[in-house]
């Protein structure tokens, strides 16, 4: 007969995420991109260009098109005669910080908002969800290109607090996604107040602080964890949609969405400075979008069935 | 505990199938694209030939076929159909075959020749008098009908100067006339200028003030076709005159108007022009053929691709305000057919990247040089299109003054001169170090440059600062609307940035002093709306601008002009470095013709068809 062993949340999580193949190469492509824009410069140095050295001599003389792959320029050049190579690797860099750093911030006052909401319910609970059913009714991409127009400009604003590229393009998409982990914790910490638990804390005679971050917090690490996976990519296609608009990262930085912009007009001529960045984009977002669906399986598996 | 894995599968197997499917099109998308690419790069051998090889100017077409209809398509609409506003090429394409201002131009042709009048003006000895003699037995289209008197000119003239008419240029170029207002009129007015008399039906004399080369020259200007006082002054009389929307013709052709006059049929704003003969003109009394039975302006071509297309499939004619989009151009340049409808027509005036001398680092001359020297004109033009989009600039008057004299004050020189004009980076470090920077790199704070947030600008503006940062300079760029560039930040003095590299000047005639007064003397700089955007201001160049306005021969106004080419050029406050062509394309079934002093929008008045 086997023994039964008694194993921990972690080693639970990590038997049934192992045997998830798909969430498994997710992960592997992930920490693929990760070094990828990590080693950038290193990278670039030994095979590419330079990421805003501009070689008009590889343009077409006559038109002024861009031209293509070769053994020089593995990802061909732009319209301005830069390496599409080194911009698709250092605009990694940019969609990751923003992804990495945009989510935290979202994550940090969505949890404390909507932890304070559904723990004290009554008025406190009114105004904070009120407040995120008014943020959700905006359409999100409108504010969002108000906020990084206002910013983008001269010397920011608030006073020069926020700088405009990364800077703008973070605060912007932080004050536009953090109401859907709100409501969600909202919600988990309202049903978790409820339970025998929190009740016997409380009966213990335990403080409020102390009942949020010791009984209810640990409670809330799994969904935490597989929203913040889910919202990266939402992150990185933002940022994309932002730099696509205009009013992202500044050039001469390179960003996947301002690359695919500035593409698109010479498309029929240079397909390869769209379809570059536009698969580094997909496959990403792909990557990060199943890896939290592996996550969320892995972690809570009667969500699946 | 191994229940989990058989409730687990369904999910990763449904993403399994996301992630194919997913693959698979990112697979086909690639593949698609790579094939069209391959379609592209086996016409590479042919696309050489392309660049300076175009179809040259076509002869005038003398012996044309009458009768027909032609289709235009526009991207946009007029400003206005009025005479006395008008003042942009589409609007000149209209009013240049409707209306008969005192002189015009044949097709193909930028010489001016007499239109209403009966020949080229008479001037006074001292140069302040100015006549005009008018043809008899031109008339008003219908409801007017009348025949056109010089007294027709004169208010047509004084009512460009009231602020309900706001001409454009009036105040530029007619304010030497005696009596006439220095700013336009409060509105609405009725302003009245002594300097024009009219001492019988068909003359005119001009007393002006000084004696100005920019006033005659500008008598081929639209404020100059006749508009008649009677029938008009209703409409002058509102808060902005509804003249244009009641407009009637002296050329061969009119905007379709009902028995009131008003235009409304034949043009709704957005949607079309629709252009018929003038039943009350003579063919006698005209140079124009006026082949054509009806002109349809279809507007809202705004995809440059379909708009190519339309022509190239016979549904439409020419394109009239919009080019076709490089692409196109590109595939047009290599089939020997299609080529042979498309003509690339100089477009007089420049771009230039203005460096705003009122502050640091730009006030200091030898580092404007340096600028001057490493600036990569070659793929500045690239952006643009190439060779194809016209001539590398290298002082301000364009090719098309070439020959009138202008070299012999010293005009058309390149004092920045680079190995393929691709900028000479060792020059503009000796600048640099003659300026005091050691190693000739540039130290000093950020600079700021304002350019355009859509291509092509926005790629120029990425080549100006890969250039400045090759002899140090830091440059922060700040890209917005094209529209936003200008009224916020370059035509605003208080705000300019240090670099505006988007900025431009085309001629309003074909007279130096369009091209060189306005944007570079010292006195059009205003608080807001401001044209010189370098924000030059050289004493000794606004005296001989002042100096060289006054005078009218023709030699001494070259040799004035040319040396001020020559002197704005080496201050290097701004930088030229493109002047341009404009792409028309006819299609098949129409015999071309261009107002080449257009940007060569099609001339109506001369096209037949085949």
């Amino acid at each position: 007969m086997e023994e039964i062993v008694g194993r921990g949340p972690l080693q639970l999580f990590w038997a049934r995420f192992r045997e998830d193949k798909v969430a498994l190469a997710s992960f592997g492509i992930v920490v693929f991109v990760a070094l990828v824009a990590i080693l950038a410069p290193w990278i670039v140095k030994l095979v590419a260009h330079p990421p805003n050295a501009q070689y008009p001599d590889l343009l077409d003389q006559n038109f002024g098109t861009p031209t293509g792959p070769s053994w020089n320029m593995l990802f061909g050049v732009d319209t301005v005669g830069e390496d599409v190579f080194s911009r698709v690797l250092y605009g990694a860099r940019v969609s990751l910080e923003v992804a990495l750093i945009a989510t935290f911030f979202s994550v940090l006052i969505g949890v404390v908002l909507g932890m304070i909401a559904g723990f004290y319910r009554g008025v406190v609970d009114t105004l904070v969800s009120r407040f995120l059913d008014v943020m959700l009714a905006f359409p999100v991409l409108l504010l969002a290109i108000g906020i990084a127009a206002a910013c983008s400009l001269g010397n920011g604003c608030l006073g020069g607090l926020v700088q405009p590229g990364l800077p703008t393009v973070i605060v912007t998409i932080t004050i536009v996604n953090w109401t859907y982990i709100g409501r969600i914790i909202r919600g988990q910490v309202l049903s978790l107040r409820e339970k025998e638990f929190v009740e016997a804390a409380k009966a213990s005679g335990a403080k409020d602080s102390t009942i949020l971050f010791r009984e209810i917090l640990p409670n809330l690490v799994a969904p935490i964890i597989v929203y913040s996976t889910l919202i990266i990519p939402s992150n990185i296609l933002f940022e994309a949609a932002l730099s696509y608009l205009g009013v992202g990262i500044n050039p001469p930085q390179a960003s996947w969405g301002e690359m695919i912009a500035e593409a698109t007009p010479v498309f029929n001529t240079a397909w390869w400075f769209f379809a570059f960045p536009g698969a580094a984009l997909l496959i990403t977002c792909l990557a990060f979008n199943l890896l939290g669906d592996g996550i969320r399986d892995a972690l809570d598996p009667r969500e699946a069935q | 505990m191994h229940q989990h894995s058989k409730t687990r599968l369904p999910a990763p197997r449904r993403r399994i199938v996301t992630l194919l499917l997913v693959v698979a099109t990112a697979v086909t998308f690639v593949a698609v694209a790579g094939l069209l690419a391959g379609c592209g790069s086996s016409k590479k051998t042919t696309s050489t030939a392309a660049g300076g090889n175009v179809t040259p100017v076509p002869p005038l077409n003398t012996n044309g076929k009458k009768g027909g209809s032609m289709t235009i398509l526009l991207a946009g609409d007029v400003d206005s159909m009025d005479p006395g506003y008008a003042y942009y090429a589409l609007d000149y394409e209209v009013v240049y075959v409707t209306q008969r201002p005192l002189y015009g131009y044949k097709a193909n042709s930028n010489t001016v020749i007499p239109d209403l009048a009966t020949a080229m003006p008479t001037v006074s000895k001292d140069g302040k008098t100015v006549t005009v003699h008018i043809r008899s037995g031109v008339h008003y289209s219908p409801p007017v009908n009348r025949e056109v008197t010089s007294a027709d000119v004169k208010y047509a003239i004084e009512r460009g100067f009231a602020g309900n008419v706001a001409n454009g240029y009036a105040t530029s170029y007619f304010a030497v006339l005696q009596g006439a207002p220095k700013a336009l009129a409060s509105t609405p007015a009725k302003v009245s200028i002594p300097g024009i008399e009219t001492p019988d039906k068909t003359t005119l004399v001009f007393h002006l003030t000084q004696p100005s080369g920019a006033f005659i020259g500008a008598l081929v200007m639209p404020l100059t076709a006749p508009i008649p006082e009677e029938y008009a002054k209703p409409f002058d009389a509102a808060a902005s005159s509804t003249y244009g929307q009641h407009v009637v013709a002296t050329g061969p052709y009119m905007v379709a108007n009902d028995a009131s006059g008003n235009v409304k049929v034949g043009w709704n704003p957005g949607t079309f022009i629709h252009l018929v003969r003038n039943k009350n003109w003579n063919a006698k009394t005209d140079f124009r053929p006026a082949y054509l039975d009806t002109i349809n302006y279809k507007e809202g071509a705004s995809d440059p691709t379909v708009m190519t297309r339309q022509i190239l499939a016979k549904s439409a004619d020419a394109n009239g305000d919009a080019p076709p989009s490089p692409s196109e151009l590109r595939s047009i340049l290599n089939n020997p057919t299609q080529k042979k409808q498309l003509f690339f027509i100089p477009v007089s005036g420049s771009r230039y990247v203005a460096l705003n001398t009122t502050k640091p680092p730009f006030d200091k001359l030898l580092v404007r040089q340096a600028v001057a020297y490493v600036l990569d004109r070659r793929a500045m033009r690239l952006t643009r299109g190439g060779p194809i989009d016209g001539t590398i600039a290298t002082h301000f008057l364009d090719p098309s003054f070439a020959g009138l004299g202008f070299e012999a004050g010293g005009g058309f020189t390149n004092p920045f001169p680079s190995k393929n004009d691709s900028g000479d980076v060792a020059k503009a470090k000796e600048m640099l170090k003659k300026a005091g920077f050691a190693n000739g790199m540039f130290k000093g704070a950020q600079v700021t440059m304002v350019s355009d947030n859509t291509p092509p600008g926005s790629n120029t503006a990425k080549v100006v600062a890969a250039d400045l940062r090759k002899i140090g300079f830091n440059v922060k760029n700040i890209s917005v609307l094209h529209q936003t560039m200008y009224s916020k930040f370059c035509s605003v003095p208080k705000n300019a940035p240090n670099i505006c590299p988007n900025v431009g000047w085309l001629q309003d005639f074909k007279d130096a002093q369009t091209i060189l007064d306005v944007p570079f003397n010292g006195k059009s700089i205003a608080p807001a709306n401001s044209s010189n955007w370098p924000q030059l201001n050289d004493p000794k160049i606004n005296a001989a601008m002042e100096a060289a306005a006054k005078l009218t021969d023709v030699k001494a106004r070259a040799d004035a002009w040319g040396k001020i080419d020559k002197e704005v050029t080496l201050t290097a406050a701004a930088v030229p470095w493109v002047w341009e062509n404009f792409p028309t394309l006819f299609s098949s079934r129409v015999v071309p013709q261009l107002q080449t002093w257009n940007e060569g929008a099609p001339d109506v008045a001369w096209i037949s068809i085949k």
